[in-house]
Order: structure tokens, then C-alpha cells, then sequence
């Protein structure tokens, strides 16, 4: 009879466990961190070409020893232009996310603690934001303020603020009935102080794990948006839009959209799992809970 | 045993033989080899939404469903030369009176014959409605006459000799379908329109009763395929016959033991620059020295494929005005002088670039490149089609990139794409005076002489820069007979059949 | 407060937000750079000739009116039913729509159909087996799953399965009535790439669900009592899990078109994702304003409904 409750790890598991130590997820993500610190601030070491380096002779070529990840349809070298567009990527998706928390903590802290009509209305904004369709607000956002980066950074930035604005309100009404807010209004402290000093600093835990996960969701949907052509424009150059240039070219040279989707993914899958680190870490009990 | 007699067996094999013949031509259709396919599958750029051919311009719609489904009084062969369609026609010596005999077999395809009457309504009808696009073609126009039934008389009050080459975009439409015809067309076309579906497919059946030559095929079905990867494995896997048009990088891709390409004998089509010449380009030795800084041989290589003809011409290598201009061979070290001399060393400019065209996208990558090193700062724009025909159209840009078919008489590149700077940007009175000229007279060789001095002109001055003519490519599957491109790239689709 | 109250209250919120989505649409398009009558008069719109032509074609949009006044005329029509006409075709606008709905509603239907169950089953499966080879196996590709980019993941399936192994096309749509197998291999890899990453999130989130029921105390209570363990298990969990991802499925559907727009656009499907596109770049603002607002209703309308059976069927959520 096989047992009936969950077993709680095999041999073979915990042989793993053990040998594994700190976890060889940290100590990847560790190695990625330092890496991408690398890249962001100085491109040039990894690499001896210049991404902008146009080579008519050079085109398309598939991976060799003088070009790992190949050449593109300019005569680039698109492991330079990858590189060299992590900057821009991660300012990218970085400012979504800030643009995102700018928006949506002051609402989401208003919207908790305000009367039925307001956050009504701030609950509202946000469901319409989260209906109304992402593609008809990008393009006609990109056709207002013209395709760059600052514009794709306000177009993804509003896409994710009701994420932010729903775990602060959530977060902010959990936390207004506990007893330490309510010792602190009968002391007698005004509204703002109390939720600058008791409410926001407990809200930020669960906001330390969505920022990650955010972050990875916004490249993913950079480079949606790039696909569609509504990426930066050239000599600036984003990993989704070298996914797009090389969407043309798939049957003869395949290995430069192979290329650029990976790196794509394994930044997006190594903050997520960041992401989840932390939260395991600040919340011993949330290793049961996965989000 | 009864043994067959030389005879009998001899009757027998031919009764056989009858048999066999007659069954094969039951089984097969008249005009063609038996195995042919009942339906051609054309994959097309991109949709069409309005059928009207007076409003409607993209060149999608003018080869997939005007050019079937409507006649005009004059049309372009395959090489470009002015035929008749419904209509024979007589010039005046000074290009001012046009005569036109008339088909008396033309028939719309609502049953109604195409008289005198038809002819002047529609022509009236392009010049004045709301929206027509051709009416311009038509603004010489003094007066329409119908002496009988099979003829039309048009009278110009100033000579054009460009009249007979704009009148092959003027479709005639039956009166009885002037209501509907944005989405229902009916014409007196080798093939009739039948329905469509939005980003779908359109279907055309062929006109029976069509005065010109029987097309093979009898039903035409044309879809929407904006991704030309997809188009090209449907093509191979069986589902689409023909893909309409491919831009150069597709062609690279073409397993040619699958498909055929298809070129026109010749391109007309034109990738060109447009510069303000009212603004920060003022300057005809900034437009110079940027001419310098273009490495169109790079260019050629990347952004066409190595294909297509580096011309500094406005005028295409195929047109019979055509000269050839020496140009600006690329020298940075002479572009930088240039850029000194007019006191313009750190020029910054921005390029307009409509959505959807990559080799407009290259082209500006390679000279970003190249003007980086002169220590110009070229910064492209990217916007999508509304958005640029905007600053197109009220001339809010420094340099745009642009892509023309100039059509089979020369003038149509000057009327089009130069008159409007003419009257902005650049009042070169010299040059409006000589296109002028170009068009008052008949003979082809005093025009081009005119023409010639245009070219000279263009070229020294820039107010547009040719970058190159542009390939022109298609794809057929190997059964498809009857199919070709004309220089415009427009695909001829009356006479195509496909076998299994 | 009463069910039918509360119901009546959230329809009512759910109208106030689409009436907001329908006043953004209108305004945002207004509001854009990119005139509907000089695109369709193209690139000859810069001749003099043509500002008469222009004005003609703005006041047949009906465009020349002032803002307020065309919003109440839209308004005033979708109230009768009326959707308008598309500006470039005169074709319904509510015909366009129908015709662009089946490829994406196959698409996410296909899509659900084929994540729900796969994900119930890994989810459950892994969670019984906590910690466990097979459990971070799993976990590693659900989060593969969701980094992955919808339209690399395409483009991948199309080189492998088009392009080198040529066993299923690259894209299209086919009419199921036409042709029930075109109609399926045509739909495997756009469908198969949506449902990559609903399985993953899904999975993850049928797994959290089913560990908590697993580990809770009333389940050594009900083996103490006697009843076969291994119905306990599954029988519980599987509740615990399914029921909430009715909600889940609900709430996933505004990215699941998302998610679809693009996956249309790599397989070249023409659906509602192509429609909404084309004719924003068209300028077709009553397409456009139409298309918007069939959509949002939808949306809403499922998300709606999902939350309604959740609270009917799940017996712990307090009335």
C-alpha cells in the first residue's frame, strides 16, 4: 500500500538537497547579478565589437568563432547588440515598474483608507485600465508620443499600476483594523503620518517579491510590443526589437531568432525566480504559498 | 471462337480511341490543359477595405481588384507601353482633343453595354466626387462630347501629352452600380467581384461575357497575408498558387526547388529621400554633402539584397526619358568639406520613415552610420502610416523617406512627387516652367529633351535623392502559368491558371 | 447584505467601468495624431486641390462635428443597436467583428480547454510528491513556461515544425466547416503556444492550492476516521484547487487576449487581436470604438460570471 499522505521528499531528493547546500538557485542567480552588473557598466568588456558596426559583406551570418551568436542583416554582431541593449532593456523595464509604484502606492493607500464613493472610483479606474486592451492604448500612446523608450516605459508602467494599486489597497485595508493603527489615531496622529510610518512599511514585504515579478513581465511585454513595431527606434536598440528584426529572416537564418528570444526568457525566468527567493526569505511560512 | 477481322479490330480501337478522346474532353474545361485548377489562391500584402476606384489608390488594390474586375479606355502591357482596353483613340497634333472609339462588344457585368453615356458619366464622376483621387488627372478637362454611341470625344483647354498615360487609372464604372461600388463593385473586367471577407479573402469569378480575351481560370480567390514567411509555406504546402509581392529579403528566402520567383522585365519602382529644402537643409550643399555621405552600395547589399540599380535618375532605367546622372559617389572627406563650406559641421536632422517598409528602416541605419562618422546626427522616426502621411503631407519633417512607381510616362514622377515641393518648399520656377513644356507637346523626342534637362536639374539641386530602384519580386508556385509583373509591380492576374 | 443586492452592485460597478473604457477609446482616438480622411486620400492629400476633398470627407465621417456631439450620436446608436459603419468599406461594423471572432475565440478556447485539465493533473500530481524530483522538475518548467516570450515561442514552433520537420503549417486560418483538418493543424501551434503559458501559471497555481490541502489537519483527522486515503486526497484537494481556478480563468482572460493579439500576429490568424490593430492604423474610429467595447464587455462579463459561479459553488465563502 503506497502511502496515503504526500511523501515528503524521496531518497533521490534529499541526496539533491544536501549536495546542493545553499541552493544552487541563489548561487546561479548570484553569478547572473554580477554578470548583468558587468554588462550595464561596461558593454565593451565582453565583447570587441560595436554593435552599431554596419558590414555589408558580413550578413546574416550563422554562429562561428569570429561571431558566437552570429551576425544580423546589417553585418552586426548580435552578441555585441545584445549586450549593449541590456542597458536600455532594464532602464525599460525598471522605469515601468517605478512608473507603476509611483501610481499606484499613493492610490492604493488613499483607496484604503478612504470613504465607499472614492475608492469606488479608484477601484473603477483601475478595472477599466485593467479591460481596456493593452494594443489600442500602446499604439495610439506610440503614435502620440512616437516610438521610444520613454514612451513604451509610460505605456507598461500604466499597465501594471492596478497591480500595485490592488496589493496596497488590499494590503492598507488589512492592515488599518489591526490594533497598532488603532492605538495610534486614538494617540491622536493624523492619517498620513500613520500610513507613512505603521502602514506602508508593512505593505512593502509583499511589494519586494510583485517588484521582480513585474520587472520580469515587463520585458516580456516589451518585447510584444517591439514585435508589433512599436519598439525604440534605431540606433537604440532593445532585446524585443533585435527579437523583431530577426522575425524576417527565421528560415535562413534561424539562429539569430533563437538568440534573441533566449536571453529574453532567461532574464524574465531569472527574476521571477528572484522574486521567489525573497519572498521565501522575508516570510518563512510563504514557502508553502506560491502566488 | 469468333476471331476479329482486321476491320472490326480496326473499328473497335477507334470506337476505343473516340471514347477515351471525348471522356478526356468532358472531364477537362475548354480553354485549358485538363488538369487546371478551377481556383487560383493569391496571397496579398496586406487587405482592401474600399472597393471604389475612384477613391481608392493603394497599388494592393488596383492590381487584385480593379484592373480584374474594371476596364479602362487605355491600359499599360506588361512592358508599359499604352494599349487600348475599351477604347481605340486618336490625338490632335497639339494634345488637346482625344477621340475614342469605343469596344461595341464591351459589356458590364450587370448585362448593360458600356456606351458613350457610361464612359463620360464615369469620367465626370472621377473628376468631381467626393474624394476622388484621380481628379486632378482630370482638371484639363474642358468638355466631354458623345457624337454616337460607340464615341468619346474629351477636349483639353491646355495641351497634355501625359493625358492618355493618367486616363489608364480612370476605371469605368457601370452606371448602375455608382451607390455601392465601394463594396460592391461591378465594371466590364475579365472577372467580377463576388463578396469579401474582412481580413479574410476576396473572391472574383470570371465575366463570360468579357469583350477581350477568355481568361482561364474561373474563380480567383485573394487573401490577406501581411506575414510574408507565412505566405511563402502556404505556398509550398499547396494552399495559396501566387504571393503578389516580396520584398527582397523574402527572395533570399525562396526555396526555388519549391517556388518561382517572378520579376517584371523592368522596375519602376523608386526608393527615394525627400528633403525640405525650407528648413534646416536649405542649403543645396548640405543636401550635397549628405548625397556624399550615402553608401549605396552597402545599401544595395543590405537593404535590397544586392539587388536593384543604384540610379540618381528620378526617372527609372526602363523609361524611354531616362538618362543616366553621374551623381555623388560616396566620399565622406568631400561630405564633411561640403558640410564646412556651408557652415553646417554638426547638422542634426530627422528622418521620416512610414511603418511596415524594412528597407526604408536599413537604408537609414547604414547612413546613420556613415553621417556618424562626419559627426551629422541623422535620427530616424519611425511612425506608422497615418501618422507620417500627417507630417508628409503638411511638409512637418527635415528628410523623408518615400517609395514611388513612377508610371509610364515620365511626368507622372514630376506631377506627383515634385509639384507639391514646387509649390512649398522649393519654387524653382525654372523646373516648374520645363515640366510645363514637357507636357505641350506630342513628340516623344522633344520631351525627351525637356525631360533630360529635368533630370540635370534634380540632380544637381536635390530637392529629392534617389537612392535606388527597387527590386520587384513575386512568388508563384511552379504549376502556375500565364503570370507576370509589370515594372510597377503590379501583379497581372487575368490570364493565370494553376494545375493540381 | 443580500445576494441579489451585492450582484446589482457589481453589475453596476462593471457598467460604470465600461462606460469609462468606452469614453477612453473615444477620447484616446480623437485625441491621437492621424487623420482618417487624409489616410484615406493617401499621399495626393498634399496637393491644394485637395483641402476641398478633405472637408467633404470629414463631414461624411462625420468628424466636423464637436466631440460631445459624436460621442452622443455613437452612444445614442449602440443603444439601438447600431454599431455604425466602418469609414473605408461602408461594411457593418458588427459584421467585421463577427467575421474576426471565431480564429480568436478558438484560439483561447483551445487554449483553456487544453491548459485546464494538463495543469489540474501536474499540479495535483507534484503536490503530492512535495520537495520531490518530479516537483521542482515541474516547477522549473512552469516558470520556463511563463518567461518564455508568447511570440518566440511561435516563431520556435514555426522554425521546428514548418520550416525544418514540415509536418504543420506556419500560420493561416481555416474555416472549420470548410475543412475540419485544416481547420485543426492549422490551429495545433498558435493554440499549443497561448496554452504554454496558462498551463504554467495555471499549474503553479493548482499545486499552491493542493499543498495547503495536503498538509492541513483535517486530513490526518478524516485517514484516523478510516476513509480510503487516497480518495481523501485527491478528492479534497482537487475541489479546493479546481474551484478557484474558475476565478483564476476569469480573471486570466483580459491577459489571455492579450496573449492572443500577439499569437495572431506571428501565425497570421485574423482575428479580433488583427481587426483592432488594422484599424487603429487605419484611423476606422467606429471599427475601432466598436471593437473596443464588444471586447471589454466580454471580458468583463466573463470575469463577471466566473467570480458569480465561484461564490455559488464554493460553499466556504461566507454569503
Amino acid at each position: 500500500m503506497s502511502a496515503a499522505l504526500p511523501r515528503e521528499r524521496g531518497p533521490l531528493g534529499s541526496a539533491l538537497a544536501r549536495v546542493a547546500g545553499f541552493g544552487p538557485a541563489r548561487v546561479l542567480l548570484a553569478l547572473l547579478g554580477l554578470l548583468t552588473v558587468i554588462v550595464l557598466a561596461w558593454p565593451g568588456l565582453l565583447t570587441p565589437y560595436d554593435p552599431a558596426a554596419i558590414d555589408a559583406t558580413a550578413i546574416l551570418r550563422p554562429p562561428s568563432w569570429e561571431h558566437p551568436l552570429g551576425t544580423d542583416e546589417a553585418g552586426a554582431d548580435i552578441a555585441a547588440r545584445i549586450l549593449y541593449a541590456t542597458r536600455l532593456e532594464l532602464g525599460v523595464a525598471a522605469g515601468s515598474v517605478a512608473v507603476a509604484l509611483v501610481i499606484g502606492i499613493p492610490t492604493g493607500l488613499v483607496a484604503g483608507v478612504a470613504p465607499r464613493v472614492v475608492d469606488g472610483l479608484l477601484s473603477s479606474t483601475a478595472s477599466a485600465t485593467l479591460a481596456f486592451p493593452l494594443i489600442l492604448f500602446a499604439v495610439l500612446m506610440a503614435a502620440s508620443f512616437g516610438t521610444t523608450a520613454g514612451t513604451l516605459v509610460g505605456i507598461i508602467g500604466f499597465l501594471y499600476f492596478p497591480r500595485v494599486f490592488l496589493l496596497v489597497r488590499a494590503q492598507t485595508r488589512t492592515l488599518r483594523a489591526r490594533e497598532f493603527v488603532t492605538s495610534a489615531r486614538v494617540a491622536g496622529l493624523g492619517p498620513a503620518r500613520i500610513l507613512a510610518r505603521h502602514v506602508l512599511p508593512n505593505a512593502t514585504g509583499p511589494l519586494l517579491t510583485l517588484v521582480p515579478q513585474l520587472m520580469a513581465e515587463a520585458i516580456l511585454v516589451e518585447a510584444g510590443l517591439s514585435y508589433l513595431g512599436l519598439g525604440v527606434q534605431l540606433p537604440d536598440a532593445t532585446w524585443g526589437t533585435i527579437l523583431e528584426s530577426s522575425k524576417s529572416y527565421y528560415v535562413t537564418a534561424p539562429s539569430y531568432a533563437i538568440v534573441a528570444g533566449l536571453v529574453i526568457t532567461l532574464a524574465a525566468a531569472a527574476l521571477m525566480v528572484a522574486g521567489e527567493l525573497i519572498a521565501e526569505s522575508s516570510n518563512p511560512l510563504r514557502r508553502r504559498r506560491r502566488p | 471462337m469468333t476471331r476479329l477481322t482486321g476491320a472490326r479490330s480496326a473499328a473497335l480501337a477507334a470506337t476505343a480511341i473516340a471514347a477515351i478522346a471525348l471522356a478526356g474532353c468532358a472531364a477537362g474545361s475548354p480553354d485549358s490543359d485538363p488538369a487546371a485548377k478551377d481556383e487560383v489562391v493569391v496571397a496579398l500584402p496586406g487587405d482592401i477595405d474600399n472597393f471604389d476606384p475612384h477613391t481608392n489608390q493603394l497599388i494592393i488594390y488596383e492590381y487584385a481588384v480593379r484592373d480584374l474586375v474594371f476596364s479602362t479606355l487605355v491600359k499599360y502591357d506588361a512592358d508599359l507601353a499604352l494599349q487600348p482596353d475599351l477604347a481605340t483613340y486618336e490625338v490632335n497634333d497639339d494634345a488637346t482633343v482625344f477621340t475614342f472609339s469605343l469596344d461595341p462588344d464591351a459589356v458590364f457585368q450587370d448585362g448593360t453595354p458600356v456606351d458613350a453615356d457610361a464612359v463620360i458619366a464615369s469620367l465626370e464622376r472621377a473628376a468631381s466626387a467626393d474624394g476622388s483621387i484621380w481628379s486632378s488627372r482630370l482638371a484639363g478637362v474642358t468638355g466631354y462630347d458623345a457624337p454616337d454611341e460607340h464615341t468619346v470625344v474629351v477636349t483639353l483647354g491646355a495641351p497634355d501629352a501625359a493625358f492618355l498615360a493618367g486616363l489608364t487609372d480612370i476605371a469605368i464604372i457601370a452606371p448602375s452600380d455608382v451607390d455601392d461600388v465601394a463594396s460592391n463593385p461591378v465594371g466590364s473586367g475579365p472577372y467580377k467581384f463576388v463578396s469579401w471577407e474582412a481580413n479574410s479573402e476576396i473572391r472574383l469569378e470570371r465575366f463570360d461575357d468579357y469583350f477581350g480575351d477568355p481568361s482561364p481560370t474561373e474563380t480567383i480567390v485573394e487573401k490577406p497575408m501581411a506575414d510574408q514567411q507565412v505566405a511563402l509555406n502556404a505556398l509550398y504546402s499547396g494552399d495559396v498558387d501566387i504571393i503578389a509581392s516580396v520584398s527582397a529579403a523574402t527572395v533570399a528566402q525562396v526555396d526555388t526547388t519549391r517556388a518561382t520567383v517572378v520579376e517584371p522585365s523592368a522596375s519602376n519602382s523608386l526608393s527615394l529621400i525627400e528633403f525640405n529644402s525650407s528648413g534646416k537643409l536649405a542649403d543645396p550643399r548640405v543636401r550635397q554633402a549628405l548625397a556624399y555621405a550615402l553608401d549605396k552600395d552597402s545599401i544595395r547589399e543590405i537593404a535590397y539584397g544586392g539587388e536593384g540599380s543604384s540610379i540618381w535618375s528620378p526617372l527609372p532605367e526602363s523609361s524611354w526619358a531616362y538618362v543616366e546622372q553621374e551623381g555623388y559617389p560616396y566620399d565622406l572627406d568631400r561630405a564633411k568639406e561640403l558640410l564646412a563650406e556651408a557652415g553646417a559641421s554638426d547638422l542634426s536632422f530627422t528622418l521620416e520613415i512610414p511603418s511596415g517598409f524594412p528597407d526604408a528602416e536599413q537604408i537609414a541605419r547604414v547612413w546613420q552610420q556613415s553621417l556618424a562618422e562626419i559627426d551629422v546626427t541623422l535620427t530616424p522616426d519611425v511612425t506608422e502610416l497615418s501618422v507620417w502621411l500627417d507630417a508628409y503631407v503638411s511638409r512637418n519633417y527635415d528628410a523623408t523617406w518615400n517609395t514611388f512607381n513612377v508610371g509610364g510616362d515620365p511626368n507622372s514622377f514630376f506631377d506627383v512627387i515634385m509639384k507639391p515641393h514646387l509649390g512649398d518648399d522649393y519654387p524653382n520656377t525654372e523646373v516648374a516652367q520645363l515640366m510645363t513644356d514637357a507636357v505641350s507637346v506630342s513628340d516623344q523626342d522633344a520631351r525627351a529633351a525637356i525631360y533630360a534637362q529635368l533630370q540635370q536639374i534634380v540632380v544637381d539641386e536635390l530637392p529629392v535623392l534617389i537612392v535606388q530602384s527597387t527590386p520587384v519580386a513575386a512568388v508563384a508556385s511552379p504549376s502556375v502559368t500565364g503570370y507576370e509583373l509589370n515594372p510597377l509591380g503590379w501583379s497581372l492576374l487575368a490570364q493565370v491558371a494553376a494545375t493540381e | 447584505m443580500g445576494f441579489v443586492r451585492r450582484a446589482a452592485f457589481e453589475a453596476g460597478r462593471l457598467l460604470l467601468v465600461l462606460w469609462l473604457v468606452s469614453v477612453l477609446a473615444f477620447l484616446a482616438l480623437r485625441l491621437t495624431p492621424g487623420d482618417p480622411a487624409l489616410l484615406l486620400l493617401g499621399p495626393q492629400a498634399g496637393r491644394p486641390d485637395a483641402a476641398e476633398t478633405l472637408a467633404r470627407l470629414r463631414e461624411q465621417m462625420g468628424l466636423d462635428k464637436p466631440w460631445i456631439v459624436q460621442y452622443g450620436i455613437w452612444i445614442g446608436d449602440i443603444l439601438r443597436g447600431d454599431f455604425g459603419v466602418s469609414n473605408r468599406s461602408g461594411t457593418p461594423v458588427v459584421d467585421l467583428i463577427a467575421g474576426a471572432v471565431p480564429p480568436t475565440l478558438w484560439l483561447i478556447v483551445g487554449a483553456v480547454v487544453i491548459s485546464v485539465p494538463l495543469s489540474i493533473l501536474l499540479g495535483m500530481w507534484t503536490a503530492s510528491r512535495r520537495g520531490g524530483l518530479a516537483d521542482r522538475a515541474v516547477r522549473g518548467a512552469t516558470t520556463v513556461a511563463i518567461a518564455l516570450p508568447g511570440v518566440w515561442l511561435g516563431l520556435l514552433l514555426i522554425i521546428l515544425f514548418s520550416v525544418v520537420w514540415r509536418v504543420l503549417p506556419s500560420g493561416g486560418w481555416v474555416d472549420p466547416l470548410d475543412d475540419p483538418l485544416g481547420f485543426l493543424t492549422h490551429l495545433v501551434l498558435p493554440v499549443a503556444t497561448l496554452a504554454v503559458y496558462l498551463t504554467g501559471v495555471l499549474t503553479r497555481f493548482v499545486h499552491a492550492e493542493a499543498s495547503d490541502v495536503f498538509a492541513e489537519d483535517y486530513m490526518r483527522t478524516s485517514r484516523a476516521m478510516g476513509l480510503p486515503a487516497r480518495r481523501i486526497v485527491y478528492v479534497y484537494a482537487a475541489r479546493n484547487a479546481v474551484l478557484p481556478m474558475i476565478t483564476i480563468v476569469g480573471v486570466q482572460i483580459g491577459a489571455l487576449v492579450g496573449g492572443a493579439v500577439l499569437v495572431e500576429a506571428v501565425f497570421g490568424l485574423g482575428g479580433l487581436g488583427q481587426l483592432l490593430l488594422s484599424s487603429v492604423l487605419n484611423r476606422d474610429y467606429q471599427v475601432v470604438q466598436g471593437a473596443v467595447l464588444l471586447t471589454t464587455v466580454v471580458v468583463l462579463v466573463v470575469g463577471f460570471l466566473a467570480d458569480l459561479v465561484h461564490r455559488l459553488v464554493d460553499p466556504r465563502i461566507a454569503r
